[in-house]
């Protein structure tokens, strides 16, 4: 049960991390439209962006099973 | 209570907070300079703009700007949005003054400032982000399930509600970590802290000291990292969030003229006229459209926009935004500084391309957008300006407003196909005297063009008359001398024109000497008070809502039949919101015997135009509904026998109205003069 208890308040984590890391993401998105790239490079600069996004979420979720508090 | 609430903590504050602050320090750096180049970004775009001086006034500038910050005088106006965005603001600043006190408190030992000073601090952000969080609901309500038409909603919109819900949540799971990491459960921290105290009790700690250390510091940057983000946000991306800075200053920089004046131009020294380009506005122009938060407050009070025409104010500012934006400096010309005054080619013209000539001419200049405006952006003279351009520069212009030029030009009014001379209507009235034979008066009737010699408004003059003969009053009129006050010349844009009528007859009250003038029509009144001392035309004019309860107070007349009627009062624009008279013509009214008085939903400031104003009178309206019979399906619903109005645009339109709407059994459209004619008559009409 306690492992169970766990696993769900680790994937609460993960998703308020994962929720702090698209807004961030997502502003800078729309800073940098703002500064002047054209829509055109949308699908790029976005591609990049979840990558990076993504990247971050994984390094998190690792961790966070590591270093977790038992329950 | 102070060791209670501090006990457990200490190792926290020393080892995280601390550095994390000292982290925090460094950032704002970084703040100060993202602040500088947002605020620098808009600079240069207002360099596009021409010169304009609005730092006179500078207290009273503060003064509104103040109380427009702080109490939300005009925001509140609407309850939900006002108290949603009310909630949201004093929600920030309370959370702010307690996130900037409380970080420095510990760090200076504790008692200084006194150990007291952090609790209520903690205290107050906690308050403060309950009330974000109620506020942010609300809007949420708003925007997508409720989703007034006025909103529209692009991603940034949405974005800023989730960022800063989940800045607040990091924040009371910061606050939880802390204190269920330090072991101790002190009873005040329910009181200091209570949501971040809730938390606390649902959040799993480690059993190891260095753990929940490290568990700790993750809390403090994750939400210290969002936070200065969005801050980051805020002052590098033109979003909407921006207003917090820009609006305040919009109002600041508001005009402080009179509300119905337009700004003259100096015809001897214009090289153009008007508005045809982004670069042709004033810089205050400019940042009015910077000042928009897209509330859609302008539209939703717009009789264009809610008829159905093309025009809607919201779209106006809007789209003029983005085409000044797309004009202006990139990121790296604006460091170059080459474009002072002169914008880039988009390549779209701004009239026609980002406003269409049909959206220039919708415009009644009723000033409601204006009035409803928690920016205190000024629409029309933007609107103005280009129609300007549109006239003078241009020579385009709706057919029929063209034809009334032409009449004003050649007839010096703009009854087209009249038989009538300026003096017909007090054929009857002894004591009419003429300034050419007497020009010692007590006041000077200045008829206008429509009670001069429009048939149905002829009536209200002599209603007039027979008010000023039966108190009494020595009044002169100027007769043939009199000339069109210059009210739809300026409107529909030929600046010409008018400032060619207002000199005219500044001479002509010059040459009688004349101090005080009566005028039945609102435009001649607002025109003659607010716009002639621009050319050296200074006198008392007066409305005669106003000189009637002036003699009925001064007990000069006996409103002595009783009327039986009941009515409603429609506010003409040019008296209402452009020079705030909505208490005269009711006083008149309730003064009346027999009177039932029953005012529209939307009055006062709120009124809707008759569709009349902005040199409407002469154009034809060929889309949507007719503005005049929405306010006459508005008149209906009161169940009222007579609208009364006290501007002869207003009366005209009411009676086309009435008659196209087949109610001329059920409701009847009177000026004041008429109904205060019939109250003091010998022989009562019915």
């Amino acid at each position: 049960m306690d492992t169970f208890l766990r696993v769900i308040a680790v994937l609460i984590e993960v998703a308020i991390l994962g929720a702090v890391f698209y807004y961030i993401i997502a502003g800078v998105r729309l800073i940098l439209f703002d500064l002047g790239i054209k829509q055109q490079h949308d699908k790029i600069v976005t591609l990049f962006l979840t990558a990076a996004g993504s990247l971050l979420l994984v390094f998190i979720f690792s961790h966070l099973f590591t270093f977790y508090p038992e329950i | 209570m102070g060791d209670l609430f501090w006990t457990g903590q200490e190792i926290y504050i020393e080892n995280i907070y601390r550095p994390v602050i000292l982290g925090t320090l460094i950032f704002f750096v970084v703040l100060a300079g993202a602040l500088a180049f947002g605020l620098f970004r808009h600079y240069q775009l207002l360099r596009l703009g021409t010169k304009e001086n609005r730092f006179d006034q500078i207290f009273t500038r503060l003064k509104v700007t103040l109380t427009e910050v702080f109490a939300h005088m005009r925001i509140i106006k609407e309850p939900y949005p006002g108290i949603m965005h009310l909630l949201i603001f004093w929600g920030t600043a309370l959370f702010l003054i307690g996130k900037v006190i409380r970080p420095f408190s510990y760090a200076v030992e504790l008692s200084n400032p006194p150990q007291a000073v952090f609790l209520y601090a903690s205290l107050i952000s906690e308050i403060g982000a309950v009330m974000i969080i109620i506020g942010g609901l609300l809007a949420i309500y708003r925007r997508y399930i409720a989703k007034p038409s006025r909103l529209d909603t692009k991603p940034d919109d949405t974005l800023i509600y989730g960022w800063v819900f989940i800045i607040l949540l990091t924040g009371f799971m910061a606050k939880g970590y802390r204190i269920a990491a330090g072991g101790i459960q002190p009873t005040d921290w329910a009181t200091w802290a209570p949501v971040s105290y809730l938390f606390s009790k649902i959040l799993p700690t480690f059993d190891t000291q260095s753990y929940n250390e490290v568990l700790v510091w993750h809390r403090a940057v994750l939400h210290t990292l969002p936070a200065f983000m969005f801050l980051l946000y805020i002052m590098v991306n033109r979003s909407r969030l921006q207003h917090i800075l820009l609006t305040p200053v919009n109002v600041f920089f508001r005009s402080l003229e009179p509300k119905g004046a337009l700004v003259p131009v100096d015809l001897e020294k214009a090289e153009s006229f008007g508005v045809s380009k982004i670069e042709g506005f004033t810089w205050k122009q400019l940042m009015d459209l910077d000042a928009c938060t897209r509330c859609g407050r302008c539209q939703d009070n717009c009789p264009a926009y809610l008829s159905g025409k093309t025009l809607s104010p919201k779209k106006v500012i809007q789209d003029l935004k983005q085409h000044w934006y797309d004009s202006g400096p990139d990121i790296f010309g604006m460091f170059r500084n080459k474009l002072k005054g002169k914008g880039r080619d988009t390549g779209v013209s701004m009239i026609g391309g980002v406003i269409t000539q049909e959206m220039i001419w919708d415009c009644t200049t009723c000033r409601a957008c204006q009035e409803a405006c928690p920016a205190y952006i000024e629409h029309i003279n933007k609107i103005i300006d280009m129609r300007r351009n549109l006239v003078l520069d241009q020579a385009k212009m709706p057919e029929t407003a063209e034809m009334a030029l032409r009449c004003i030009e050649e007839r010096g009014h703009t009854c087209k196909g009249t038989t009538a001379c300026r003096t017909d209507w007090c054929g009857d009235i002894a004591g009419a005297k003429l300034l050419a034979n007497d020009s010692n008066v007590e006041i000077v009737y200045f008829v206008g063009c429509s009670a001069a010699l429009e048939d149905r408004n002829m009536k209200v003059s002599k209603a007039f008359g027979k008010i000023l003969k039966a108190a009494n009053v020595n009044f002169g009129i100027l007769g043939e001398e009199e000339s069109c006050c210059g009210d739809p010349a300026r409107r529909i844009g030929n600046e010409y024109l008018f400032q060619m009528q207002a000199m005219k007859n500044i001479e002509t009250f010059k040459k009688y000497n004349v101090k005080r003038i009566v005028v039945t029509c609102p435009h001649g009144y607002n025109c003659l008070k607010n716009e002639y001392p621009q050319f050296g035309g200074e006198f008392e004019v007066i409305h005669h809502s106003q000189y009637i309860a002036e003699l009925i107070s001064q007990g000069r007349l006996k409103l002595k039949n009783n009327l039986d009627k009941a009515i409603t009062y429609h506010d003409g624009c040019y008296l209402g919101r452009h020079n705030s008279i909505y208490d005269e013509p009711r006083t008149i009214i309730n003064a009346l015997p027999g009177v039932q008085f029953k005012e529209m939903a939307r009055h006062a400031n709120k009124s809707f135009c008759c569709g009349a104003g902005g040199g409407h009178m002469w154009m034809e309206e060929k889309t949507g509904v007719r503005i005049s019979e929405m306010r006459t399906e508005q008149a209906l619903e009161t169940n009222c026998n007579v609208v009364a109005t006290a501007c002869p645009f207003c009366l005209q339109m009411f009676e086309d109205a009435i008659k196209a709407k087949e109610a001329s059994e059920k409701i009847r459209p009177l000026d004041i003069a008429e109904l205060v004619a019939l109250a003091i008559a010998d022989e009562p009409k019915k």
